[in-house]
């Protein structure tokens, strides 16, 4: 090739690749900001990661993370409309504000694990089976996926919750109570358990759950919200969606990240860590399983309402429609 | 690049993608083939789920044993198909994972409920018993539709790996054959193009070089079988230009010599038509010189035929006359005196020699024999005078042929040769024998005289000036030769010498 024909195709290419990285180049363009509200822990991981690796600023968005010591009361400030645009929390405080209001709806299914949420009894306290928690102190967060738990387990077991006396604390309290002796037993989630049984050692004893009760974490935003930030919601969904990717592919330095993040000690995080199933759904089990916990909280009398509401109006499809269709497995919506 | 090469390339490039497209086919089809037999174990997978639900549904509401064993039956089933999948996917192995445990949790549950439906106590424990019912069956709905909807994401997931198993086939093979035909496709071209100017080129060259203008020539550019070809019609068009002067010298030179070769024909044929005018009248002088010395023979013999008639009839009979008269008178004489007659008597004698001299000459001169007897009489007399002549040389006689099988010309020949030969025989040969043979053969007459003398080098006689070697052998070679017939001699010192003459009938018919 003759040395003009080399120079002239060199032009091109580089025309070529100028115009390539203009066409690539987003205009700049300000971010949309969201306030999230999430409890500090690792079930919420998608977030951290989203947060770490800068997915959320690709996505135009400057999300704001407010943490909370549990998803119940992240929950409530976003209802509250307590400067909360989207908050995390599990099945069971959504479903017990589900009687009172409807303006609120799941964006889509963050997280579920099979193994988050135990029993944790002191065996000092005659506590080494199922059947030794009756006429025992519990301590519970009330209206918590613990709450839902005990309820399931007692039940599980041929017992009612009334069988045992429940004491309402906040999260972070349950474990130094057991620890202290001011219950005999706690039902909460990690890492308070682990943290109790790492300082009771052997006076503490995990009482089975045998894979009971299925936690979900879900993305939660009111509708006014929704409506008003559909396309933010849906750059958002695409942030954890692609969190969600580098946790699947990038296992041991998303563990680094979150233990990182939520000031959890690794061995901590290692133990617990397997138990979180990854990935954003809206299917079916989201709606037998809130109608099961409403129709124990009908029969438990935590709430006046006297019937189960139609969730399929607390399901907003749209948005995780547009992000990751195959996701969405909802007869009817 | 040369045209081989690159024919070459464009022969080996279709093999190469061919072998590219057929390995990626393979290696695709297998993928395929793995995933769909993924797809059709996730589809077993959401049948077994869906048959889950069903038999949950028909149990809770009726609680018989049907469903309640079919329900345990499929979740082995479930847990045995989800043991026999392979899934490399992360996301699918998680979705799988996901499955198996959501199987894994109905099936406690729902033993749970059986156990529930088995007992039966009061009516306090009823309550309780509804409750904790309701709280399973809860449980496995919500298990039941999460393994449902994992199963279903997962089919979606394994129908989405085949289809892009198959986009990354198609796009492959499209790649492949893109880039690797595309160059190829743009150097036939090139090529093509390059080959047919070129070939184009030359064959205006030839044209104009067929149309006689041989100082033609065509430019090389290129270095390949093409430019060899050209450089090639450069030389082939210098060296006709060459051979086309040197044929022009050559054209010239073979009209040249054309036309001395006729001019040569022209002479040879005047010499050959020359040559046979001459040979002509050499015949003619040599027939006329036969004749002559024919004629010369014939007068001869002639001459000495007349000669011999004269001495005959002349001093012969004048002789003989004398001599009568002498006798006569001596008679008288007798009878008168007897004195006279001893003068007389002394003449007598020599009147005798001088009429056996006449006689010796007149048959020497020609014997009156062969006119008055024939040829053979006058021969037998010949040889029998011979044998008296020379007592020493015996002569074997064997005539065989007829007097008038003998043409008449030819019978002084055939005397004067035995004449001639015997003489020899007599003189030179000191032969004490000589056979002599005259004879007919079928178409000539054969003469043969044969000695057992001691004979000579015919060469060396022949060689002889004509003056020394005297007139014997050519003498008998001419007569042979001019009366139409043939002369040979052999002879051998110290065996003998065979003289054979003949001549044919025909001729002298």
């Amino acid at each position: 090739m003759k040395t003009s024909r080399r120079f002239k195709l060199a032009a091109l290419l580089q025309v070529i690749m100028v115009l390539m990285a203009g066409c690539s180049r987003n205009p700049p363009e300000q971010l949309e900001k969201i306030v999230l509200g999430a409890e500090t822990a690792p079930h919420a991981a998608p977030v951290w990661i989203a947060e770490n690796k800068g997915y959320f600023r690709e996505q135009a968005l400057q999300v704001e993370i407010k943490e909370f010591e549990s998803g119940r009361t992240a929950l409530r400030s976003m209802l509250n409309a307590e400067g909360i645009d989207i908050a995390t929390a599990a099945q069971t405080p959504v479903v017990l504000n589900s009687f009172s209001r409807n303006d609120y709806a799941i964006v889509a299914g963050m997280v579920y694990s099979e193994n988050d949420v135990k029993i944790l009894a002191r065996q000092d306290r005659g506590i080494n089976a199922a059947a030794n928690l009756k006429g025992k102190t519990v301590g519970i967060t009330s209206g918590s996926s613990g709450h839902f738990f005990l309820g399931l387990f007692m039940a599980y077991y041929m017992m009612r919750v009334s069988d045992v006396k429940t004491i309402d604390m906040e999260p972070a309290h349950l474990s130094q109570a057991l620890i202290e002796g001011q219950v005999d037993a706690i039902a909460t989630w990690e890492p308070h358990i682990f943290k109790a049984r790492e300082i009771l050692r052997d006076k503490a004893f995990l009482l089975s759950s045998g894979g009971i009760y299925r936690t979900d974490f879900y993305f939660i935003a009111r509708n006014d919200f929704i409506d008003n930030n559909s396309a933010a919601l849906k750059r958002f969904l695409r942030a954890i969606e692609k969190a969600e990717r580098f946790i699947l592919d990038n296992n041991k330095e998303a563990m680094d990240v979150v233990a990182q993040r939520v000031k959890m000690d690794r061995v901590v995080l290692n133990e617990t860590w397997d138990n979180f199933k990854f990935a954003l759904f809206l299917d079916q089990s989201i709606l037998t399983s809130m109608e099961d916990e409403a129709r124990w909280a009908i029969r438990n009398r935590l709430t006046e309402a006297t019937k189960v509401p139609n969730y399929l109006h607390y399901l907003h499809t749209d948005a995780l429609m547009a992000v990751k269709p195959d996701a969405v497995l909802i007869p009817g919506k | 690049m040369r045209i081989s090469t690159k024919l070459a390339f464009a022969v080996l490039v279709p093999v190469v993608v061919a072998l590219v497209v057929c390995l990626a086919l393979v290696f695709s089809y297998r993928a395929m083939e793995v995933a769909d037999e993924n797809g059709d174990i996730v589809r077993r997978i959401r049948t077994s789920i869906s048959e889950l639900n069903h038999l949950l549904f028909s149990y809770v509401s009726y609680r018989e044993e049907r469903p309640k064993q079919q329900f345990l039956a499929e979740c082995e089933s479930l847990a045995k198909l989800i043991a026999g999948i392979r899934l490399r996917d992360p996301e699918q192995q998680r979705l799988l994972e996901e499955i198996r445990l959501s199987g894994q949790a109905m099936r406690d549950p729902f033993l749970k409920l059986i156990s529930m439906t088995n007992l039966s106590g009061p009516a306090e424990s009823d309550e309780l018993s509804k409750e904790v019912e309701e709280r399973l069956v809860g449980q496995l709905l919500t298990r039941s539709h999460r393994a449902d909807s994992s199963a279903s994401r997962l089919r979606n997931l394994v129908d989405d790996e085949i289809h892009r198993t198959y986009t990354r086939t198609t796009a492959l093979i499209f790649l492949v054959l893109v880039f690797a035909t595309a160059p190829l496709t743009v150097m036939l071209v090139r090529t093509r193009r390059n080959i047919t100017t070129s070939l184009g080129r030359l064959r205006k060259g030839t044209q104009v070089v067929r149309s006689g203008n041989l100082d033609h020539s065509i430019t090389v550019e290129r270095e390949d079988e093409i430019g060899e070809l050209s450089h090639a019609f450069n030389q082939m068009t210098a060296s006709l230009k060459e051979v086309t002067v040197s044929k022009s010298d050559l054209e010239r030179e073979v009209v040249e010599r054309k036309k001395a070769e006729e001019a040569l024909r022209k002479a040879h044929d005047e010499l050959e038509m020359r040559v046979q005018e001459r040979t002509a009248e050499l015949a003619r002088a040599n027939e006329t010189l036969r004749n002559l010395s024919s004629k010369l023979l014939s007068a001869q013999e002639d001459e000495r035929k007349r000669i011999a008639s004269d001495l005959h009839d002349t001093i012969g009979s004048c002789l003989v006359g004398v001599k009568y008269k002498v006798e006569s008178a001596l008679q008288q004489i007798r009878k008168s005196s007897g004195s006279a007659t001893e003068s007389l008597d002394g003449v007598l004698p020599r009147i005798h020699e001088a009429i056996d001299e006449c006689r010796r000459i007149q048959l020497d001169l020609r014997p009156s024999m062969i006119d008055d007897l024939g040829l053979l009489p006058t021969l037998s007399w010949f040889c029998r005078t011979f044998e008296q002549t020379y007592p020493g040389i015996r002569v074997e006689q064997k005539i065989d042929i007829g007097e008038g099988d003998i043409p008449e010309p030819l019978k002084i020949v055939v005397y004067r040769v035995t004449q001639e030969a015997m003489n020899n025989i007599a003189k030179h040969s000191k032969a004490d024998l000589v056979y002599f043979s005259l004879r007919k053969l079928d178409d000539r007459m054969e003469l043969v005289l044969q000695d057992n003398g001691r004979g000579f080098r015919v060469e060396e006689i022949q060689s002889r000036r004509a003056t020394v070697k005297g007139l014997g052998l050519t003498s008998m070679r001419e007569r042979a030769d001019l009366s139409g017939g043939s002369f040979d001699i052999e002879s051998v010192n110290g065996k003998g010498t065979t003289i054979i003459a003949s001549w044919p009938f025909c001729r002298q018919g």
